[in-house]
């Protein structure tokens, strides 16, 4: 399993802004078909990253492989219809529109032929529609909201809202999925709950990057966990080695020191 | 029968300026509404609507050219102009692009007050052409293109742009395309708008084409309801008639209107085509309310 080639790789990528370093000289690799943890504590750079990967940002220095492929650099869209998707840390879905319209937005092949061919009434067009409408359907389902796939998204639940967000992310068929705190403002059982489903969207071509606070979550289902703080990566390895690393310990608890002074 | 065509007749003899009016000015309305549709203020539509009518009066009177091209050219004249001001204004949002739209006016109207082809400050005239129904004629079909592609998978990509341009670009949205798109199309409609506006009034000047003429079509849209179609032309020609119904109300009249504006951005935020909806809304709140106060007396 370890042989398998990387799909994302990160070469020595740092962002500065000013004078601070958000990330500094993060190496790291996500290969297909794993869920990769990525944990730190607050303000260590887990966002700034995610947003580097999906363009938002651009690399102070370092670059991106998608595939080999760069990736830093490109506009967001180029980079989303090349295979990343992500869903956002306070859920950003367009609430004025239908929870089943969010989904649709992100069905992007053939747009302008089911645009266009509606204006004629072409058969073909409506046919094609139905079935983006069909697979964004199938998508609420398997994260069980399709009964509220009518509703406008702003007024459903925090937690449907999420899992809206995360079928939206999902209809661009993604091969790379950032996760950007999906679990936050759920409860245990909830949050095991989400873990199934992330365990349930892996595939041999896809990898999943978890960002994540709740510990349990991330043992759970990652194979792989990378560890930041300050901007660097500190630690890097299996969940339970992870765990045991007396700096990731030293990063969550803090130091005898850093106690001393409380 | 002949009684019933009389009378429409003698209404529209009496009216027909209003009418024309009214479906010109639900057309800028139209050339305003798209660009709020992926959530860009403009007020640059009076700007696109002078380059058509200048366009309409040079050819007229220097050239054999036909009406509708003259409608083609002006709108692709119009349309380009509008997407090469996009370029450096796709940056801005809210009050800043609308600001900077309220600049190109200016520039626009400054520009045709020297420009001595066509008459500078003292306008120029037009042998006139536009008829009431081409005007009717040309609104229903943009009011049908609109409506089509507002419900189809490209109107769902500006309703996401409107709502979250970051989110937008995560999917996959080329949020820039889209918007030039918006530039270019509220060109294309303002700029033949202009063209049938100088064909019927014989008669422009750089005055008609300026900021009051963006806020009035602003207006239009947001009083009929910016997040339809149907809206647009709604509130246009309420607004545009409306003056006249009032007559009797003498210099009140512009009192009514924002009376109106004021109701309708306060109580009906989506425009007046939310009215039957929230009406229906009010009417079952009352009956249940009345329901209830029943029981509580039995």
């Amino acid at each position: 399993m370890s042989q398998t080639p990387a799909l994302v790789e990160l070469h020595t990528i740092s962002r500065f802004f000013g004078g601070i370093r958000a990330l500094d000289g993060v190496s790291m690799n996500v290969r297909a078909g794993t869920i990769h943890g990525l944990i730190g504590p607050n303000g260590a750079g887990k966002t700034t990253l995610i947003n580097l990967l999906t363009g938002f940002y651009r690399p102070t220095s370092g670059h991106v492989l998608l595939d080999g492929q760069r990736l830093d650099g490109s506009r967001p869209h180029r980079i989303a219809r090349r295979g990343v998707a992500r869903t956002f840390q306070n859920v950003r879905l367009f609430s004025g529109l239908p929870a089943i319209d969010n989904v649709l937005v992100a069905r992007r092949r053939g747009t302008l032929h089911r645009s266009f061919g509606r204006l004629l009434f072409l058969p073909g067009a409506a046919r094609a529609e139905r079935a983006e409408r069909a697979v964004a359907s199938q998508l609420l389902t398997q994260l069980g909201v399709d009964a509220l796939s009518r509703r406008p998204a702003g007024n459903l639940s925090y937690g449907d809202q999420r899992r809206v967000e995360l079928a939206r992310a999902l209809a661009t068929q993604p091969r790379l999925l950032l996760l950007d705190e999906p679990a936050a403002g759920m409860n245990r059982e909830e949050t095991d709950r989400l873990g199934n489903v992330v365990r349930g969207l892996i595939r041999p071509d896809r990898a999943i990057l978890l960002i994540e606070h709740d510990l349990p979550l991330i043992m759970a289902v990652c194979d792989q966990v990378t560890v930041l703080n300050f901007g660097r990566v500190i630690a890097e390895g299996p969940p339970a080695a992870i765990a045991r690393d007396p700096a990731v310990i030293e990063a969550y608890l803090g130091t005898e020191d850093d106690d001393a002074q409380l | 029968m002949g009684g019933l065509g009389d009378a429409i007749n003698t209404w529209y003899a009496s009216n027909n300026n209003l009418i024309n009016d009214s479906g010109l000015n639900a057309i800028l309305a139209l050339s305003v509404y798209v660009m709020l549709a992926c959530g860009l203020l403009s007020l640059a539509s009076p700007a696109y609507m002078a380059i058509g009518a200048y366009i309409a009066a040079l050819l007229s009177n220097n050239t054999g050219v036909p009406f509708p091209a003259q409608m083609a050219a002006g709108a692709l004249l119009a349309g380009g102009v509008a997407f090469v001001l996009g370029l450096p204004l796709l940056r801005l949002r809210g009050v800043y692009l609308a600001i900077c739209t309220v600049g190109f006016v200016a520039i626009v109207q400054i520009f045709f007050n020297t420009w001595t082809p066509g008459g500078g400050g003292n306008g120029i005239s037009i042998p006139a052409a536009t008829t009431t129904w081409q005007i009717y004629l040309i609104l229903v079909f943009l009011c049908f293109l609109l409506w089509r592609l507002e419900g189809s998978a490209l109107g769902r990509s500006l309703s996401a742009i409107r709502l979250d341009e970051e989110a937008a670009r995560s999917l996959g949205i080329d949020t820039i395309a889209f918007k030039l798109g918006a530039f270019a199309l509220s060109g294309v409609l303002a700029g033949l708008m202009g063209v049938l506006y100088a064909r019927l009034h014989y008669y422009i000047d750089p005055n008609t084409f300026g900021f009051d003429t963006g806020l009035a079509a602003l207006t239009y849209v947001v009083v009929g309801g910016s997040l339809t179609t149907i809206g647009s032309p709604l509130g246009a020609i309420l607004i545009t008639a409306l003056p006249e119904w009032l007559r009797g109300l003498n210099d009140y009249r512009t009192v009514v209107n924002g009376l109106i504006l004021l109701g309708v951005i306060l109580f009906l935020p989506g425009g007046l085509v939310e009215l039957p909806r929230r009406l229906q809304s009010l009417a079952r709140e009352g009956v249940r309310r009345l329901g209830l106060a029943r029981k509580d007396g039995g």
